[in-house]
């Protein structure tokens, strides 16, 4: 099977600490992927590194083949990686209808557009569908800063998915969630992945959570990668029990 | 937020251009059209800059630079070049554009305070060439010796009442365009940006190309402005680009209110009263504005028009909720 992301030999160093270690992973098109791995394994780094937030030392991040290092995180973004972040990142000022509808108008190049009236009607039809793909319909009028912790964190994806990417970048989705909470979003997140063929790529900390839905897990520990496999390979794999399974207990 | 239609604000940009020239029939006097004219050039400065402080979140503290740019490339080509105003106005905005391109893509690289100071820097070197090249500029006394104010197309700008009723539409016209953009999925992308650039970036905005778009409209509403005032005064002077001219243009958001289109408008309005009211009685005039500046800051925390408009949404969903529990 050829991989929709491929990381090859990325490597990414800070003055003398290295962040990521020559890492090589492949992301099959249409899986879940967990990354896990203690606080400073290189995980949000290596997502910076993909979207071209970071520049990589050396290394090639390869979507469908084509290399994007160089690329600025605009044009990554258009070329189909789409992320959304650790503390859910909002337009204060927009109502969550408005935040999708300037979301996918900036898919369809139409932002430039200084004549026609915003939010407009091009946008509605999509923006309807990705308000119920997430489960925000009903708040769809909210100012966004209104909304729950979690939901701030849902309409942060769903801004991430009216880009219609091809790769999904998700940094904790789950953080400063309650376990029901957390599960509840990892499963619409799997629902999602499901029904858009997407590849997710999601960071996480709870063990538990991840072993029940992702289809490969990786292992990140000092910026290399410390293991990679399916989830019951990984909580069989002496090295991770040892670095990671094995501090948590 | 913004539900206006284009057909709805020219139909209510002619009705307001219709009403000043009523008002011109009714009480035309030269005080009144004095007023009207001041209001056409500082609104439309202060709206011009509103449009990056307000909607684009870049404080600018260099808007004079193109204000003063505008009147002194105008008053310029007419003095010497021979130009009718339609095609000295149409160079002058040419020009102008150019050099906030040149200006801009300097500025937006940088951002919050390190941009700010920049477009001041900027505004200082820009004033200090028009003393120096006193030649060219006319030096600190400017450029006096009059406008020139060929007709065209039957408007005789020499004439009060055709100068009111074109400085009036010139206005009008320039803030139904600008509400336009800012109405627009630009103006959206722009309050992104102002929200939260990092994330327009991630979600393909082109944060950057945008924010000197909006540098440059901005810039040539400016200029629209500098020229007003240079035919209302037949000429251009040096304080047209000093700093103070800036700030008055960041007092004006201040007072009307930065997050409402009409806020920079009523500051104007404010402005221009608090002037003429204090000038003819008090010579501390800059003591009388600071207690207006203070009241408003300390006071209501937010512009004249904001503050009036939360009220107002308060009170109606006050009165809804009352409503809906009878």
């Amino acid at each position: 099977m050829t991989a929709r992301l491929q990381l090859v030999k990325l490597h990414k160093r800070f003055g003398g600490v290295v962040a990521t270690d020559n890492v090589s992973l492949d992301f099959a098109p249409s899986t879940l992927s967990a990354i896990i791995g203690p606080n400073g394994a290189g995980k949000t780094t290596l997502f910076n590194l993909i979207t071209g937030r970071l520049k990589p030392s050396s290394g090639q991040v390869l979507l469908d083949g084509k290399d994007l290092v160089g690329l600025e995180p605009g044009a990554i973004t258009r070329l189909g990686i789409g992320r959304a972040f650790q503390v859910a990142s909002l337009f204060k000022t927009f109502s969550v209808r408005d935040s999708l509808a300037a979301a996918v108008l900036s898919r369809q190049r139409a932002l430039g557009d200084m004549v026609g009236n915003f939010p407009g009607s091009m946008a509605t039809d999509h923006v309807d569908r990705i308000l119920h793909l997430t489960g925000l319909a009903h708040l769809a009028q909210r100012g966004s800063t209104e909304l729950s912790h979690g939901d701030q964190k849902l309409l942060d994806i769903a801004l991430a998915l009216a880009l219609e990417p091809k790769v999904l970048l998700l940094d904790e989705p789950t953080a400063g969630m309650g376990r029901n909470e957390a599960r509840a979003m990892l499963e619409r997140i799997h629902q999602v992945s499901q029904r858009e063929k997407l590849t997710v790529i999601f960071i996480e900390h709870d063990m538990e959570l991840v072993f029940g839905l992702a289809q490969s897990v990786r292992v990140l520990r000092y910026g290399a990668v410390l293991a990679e496999g399916t989830p019951a390979e990984i909580r069989a794999h002496p090295a991770v029990i040892a670095a990671y399974l094995g501090s948590e207990a | 937020m913004h539900k206006a239609s284009l057909l709805r604000d020219v139909i209510v940009g002619i009705i307001v251009v219709i009403a000043a020239v009523l008002l011109n029939m009714a009480i035309g006097t030269p005080m009144l059209r004095d007023l009207a004219l001041r209001l056409c050039s500082l609104g439309l400065f202060a709206v011009s800059l509103n449009l990056l402080v307000g909607y684009t979140g870049l404080l600018s503290f260099g808007q004079a630079t193109f204000y003063g740019a505008g009147a002194y490339m105008f008053t310029l080509l007419m003095q010497k070049s021979g130009l009718g105003i339609p095609s000295a106005f149409g160079l002058t905005l040419i020009g102008v554009s150019l050099l906030a391109v040149v200006v801009g893509t300097i500025c937006v690289r940088l951002t919050g305070v390190y941009f700010t100071f920049l477009t001041l820097a900027i505004q200082m070197m820009f004033y200090s060439m028009l003393i120096a090249w006193s030649s060219f500029t006319g030096g600190e006394q400017g450029l006096t010796g009059g406008l020139p104010k060929p007709p065209f197309l039957g408007i005789d700008l020499t004439n009060p009442t055709h100068f009111y009723i074109f400085s009036v539409s010139v206005f009008v016209v320039s803030l139904v365009i600008l509400r336009r953009i800012v109405a627009s999925p630009f103006g959206a992308s722009l309050r992104m940006i102002r929200d939260n650039a990092d994330r327009a970036l991630f979600l393909g905005v082109p944060v950057q190309r945008y924010k000197l778009f909006a540098f440059v409209v901005s810039s040539l509403f400016a200029t629209v402005a500098g020229i007003l005032t240079s035919l209302f005064v037949s000429g251009a002077f040096p304080n047209f680009a000093y700093w103070l001219t800036s700030g008055d243009g960041l007092f004006m958001i201040m007072l009307g209110g930065a997050s409402n289109f009409f806020g920079p408008v009523l500051g104007a309005i404010v402005l221009i009263v608090l002037d003429n009211l204090i000038n003819v009685h008090i010579k501390h005039h800059g003591l009388v504005l600071g207690v207006v500046i203070l009241f408003v800051v300390l006071g209501m925390r937010k512009g004249i028009l904001d503050y009036l408009a939360e009220i107002f949404a308060s009170y109606s969903e006050r009165s809804a909720t009352r409503r809906s529990q009878p």
